[in-house]
């Protein structure tokens, strides 16, 4: 259960240091430390002058029922959703915050998830335009325990112009149709990098990794680094 | 607790819904529910509503295309108020489904899977009969758009108006705290419905930084879609608007960004009237726990659980909940029965002229007051142990400032 993912610029541990944990303090509501604030767009924690930041877009794509709303509200903190399958309507931004040191620079990652229903999608063209249009990244969702998602993520590789894609997988505590070899062999076949959801956002020990490995993962894609480990 | 059913006029099952920790309603009960309304309407009749000792059952035909009923177990209910649910939850189903699919069915299957997409809505509906912890507004129960204000708001106006005309649309709002604390002259001609939808689908989408969703005005255009698009400016204020096909979503944003930088500290400031709702100067008096305010010209209502913010109230031990819980219930128990809003034709009493212009209610911990002055109706909750003469005259001050007073525009 790993990700197959090295770090290539980011120092992993950062966040641990006092001036990491500075930052990573505001991520969290200052009357409860285990709910993520939801930052407007005319605000971000408070950061050193010159410290830089980094706008990623990442569109979101998935099987219809994949779980995409539930991948980006447990990314963005809010674990809870709606109990059983709602298709999601229209188009829904969440912004998240991740602090990180890259090449002993601070930098400030703001990580912009645009997801659609894909009915929807179906229904009025302009959604799936306006959430693939300028993206950095396309996260494709695979969960677990419906093998159809990755056949999902197979079609649409195709169909797909972004260069930088990856997987985002939702893990199952029952009746797994993907297993971790199966998938490990399928990324790379496909030189795609996966990464799996953490499984508690709330604790920071699981949230780190990813984001860590996200944000990694797109910015040396930007700066023309291929991992190695692909 | 309570179940909603929605069917086809031809008697098949379109979606049922249930409030509180209830089984599913057995199958030849909703044949029943449907069978008794339906041997009613062929015999020349409307059944609309009955009651056992605890439950009311509601019926209404909505579009000659499909029929809602509830069945609710709440005594502080009236049928007046479960229609009004039964109303709102079909204003749901235009809204995101548009009049013409619900109209015009042709694949019966397919909208069953399309009216799914009510169902957060439909059931934050439902809730408001026994609202959440943190639901502080009214607007599910009074149809009004629950306001804040603020000194800023003219301010806000100006910058409303810019932005809105420089992305292209009248329809704009600026929301603080889920609140309206500034609109463009047009957001409020829209029907009073349609601000309600809008108001209870942004308050299911409060953690997005942006949304943009199609959905239908179901007064103004039932038939051909709006974008609602939303996004956040802080993390208690967002800016909200109804668009055509263009500006996209990005585009928006950078819009948003390039009008609204320059009044973050303004936001800030504004956002600081919370939870009071009214600008901080302006002091009420310490007894008066909770209000409501309803102004029917403007359909618009200024509320707050917790009117003194920095000096606390008389009677502390109410939380904000539970005040909120007994203006709730003071509100469902005699609008429409007892109290009529001021300008309404529809009188739920039987007789209009044995309608009051004033109700008192005295409990152990806790005393109601409710007044019908020119357009306004306002509700205040007071600790008990006060004469009914001294409410009035403290109901009467009160009325008087958060309506007249320069600084408290709304």
């Amino acid at each position: 259960m790993e990700n197959n993912t090295a770090l290539k610029y980011l120092n992993p541990d950062w966040y641990k240091t006092p001036e990491g944990e500075l930052i990573v303090q505001q991520l969290y509501c200052p009357n409860n430390n285990k709910v993520l604030k939801h930052f407007g767009i005319l605000e971000h924690p408070s950061i050193a002058p010159g410290t830089r930041e980094v706008v990623l877009k990442i569109g979101v794509l998935g099987k219809a029922g994949s779980g995409k709303t539930k991948t980006i509200s447990v990314l963005s903190g809010k674990p809870t959703v709606f109990p059983g399958y709602i298709e999601t309507i229209g188009i829904h931004v969440k912004n998240v915050y991740w602090p990180a040191q890259i090449q002993a620079k601070t930098c400030l990652f703001k990580l912009q998830f645009w997801e659609s229903g894909e009915s929807c999608s179906k229904r009025y063209n302009y959604i799936s335009t306006a959430c693939l249009e300028k993206s950095d990244a396309v996260a494709i969702v695979v969960n677990r325990a419906d093998r159809t998602s990755l056949d999902y993520a197979d079609s649409k590789l195709d169909s797909l112009i972004h260069s930088v894609v990856m997987l985002f997988v939702m893990d199952t505590d029952h009746d797994v149709q993907i297993h971790d070899q199966e998938l490990s062999q399928y990324a790379k076949r496909k030189r795609l990098p996966f990464f799996y959801l953490p499984p508690h956002t709330l604790d920071l020990k699981y949230l780190a990794p990813f984001y860590n490995s996200l944000c990694d993962f797109v910015f040396s894609n930007q700066h023309k680094v291929i991992p190695d480990s692909l | 607790m309570a179940y909603l059913t929605c069917q086809s006029l031809s008697g098949l099952p379109l979606f049922i819904r249930r409030k509180g920790d209830i089984p599913p309603l057995p199958f030849p009960l909703v044949a029943s529910l449907n069978g008794v309304y339906t041997y009613t309407k062929t015999q020349g009749a409307e059944l609309e509503n009955t009651c056992s000792e605890n439950t009311f059952v509601v019926w209404k035909e909505y579009h000659d295309t499909y029929m809602l009923c509830i069945v609710a177990t709440d005594t502080s209910l009236t049928t007046v108020h479960l229609k009004h649910i039964l109303d709102l939850v079909s204003h749901t189903m235009v809204f995101y489904l548009g009049l013409e699919e619900l109209v015009n069915v042709k694949n019966i299957e397919r909208l069953k899977k399309d009216l799914k997409v009510c169902y957060p809505l439909i059931d934050t509906i439902l809730d408001g009969l026994n609202p959440k912890e943190d639901l502080e507004e009214f607007c599910d129960l009074t149809d009004y758009t629950d306001v804040l204000s603020c000194p800023e708001r003219s301010t806000f106006e100006g910058i409303l108006n810019c932005f809105a005309e420089s992305v292209g649309t009248v329809f704009g709002c600026l929301r603080v705290r889920s609140k309206v604390a500034a609109a463009t002259p047009n957001w409020w001609t829209l029907d009073s419905v349609e601000l309600l939808q809008i108001q209870l689908l942004l308050s299911n989408e409060r953690y997005d930084t942006g949304i943009d969703i199609p959905i239908y005005l179901p007064v103004r255009s039932p038939k051909i879609p709006f974008r609602l698009v939303q996004w956040k400016l802080t993390q208690n204020s967002d800016v909200c608007l109804l668009c055509g096909p263009t500006p996209s979503l990005a585009d928006l944003e950078k819009e948003v960004k390039r009008f609204w930088r320059s009044a973050f500290a303004l936001l800030k400031s504004a956002e600081s009237c919370y939870p009071a709702n009214i600008p901080s100067d302006i002091t009420l008096d310490k007894n008066v726990l909770s209000y409501l305010v309803m102004n029917t010209e403007k359909r618009r209502s200024l509320s707050s659980l917790s009117p003194h913010t920095t000096s606390g109230d008389v009677h502390s031990h109410l939380t904000s909940v539970r005040k909120r819980d007994i203006l709730r219930t003071f509100y469902k128990t005699i609008v429409g029965t007892m109290i009529d809003l001021p300008g309404s034709t529809q009188t739920g009493s039987e007789d209009s002229s044995q309608v009051s212009k004033e109700v008192f209610m005295n409990f152990e911990y806790y005393s109601l007051h409710a007044l019908v002055s020119d357009v306004y109706l306002i509700l205040v909750l007071y600790p008990s142990g006060l004469h009914n003469h001294y409410l009035r005259s403290i109901t009467r001050t009160t009325l008087k400032i958060l309506t007249h007073e320069k600084n408290c525009k709304w």
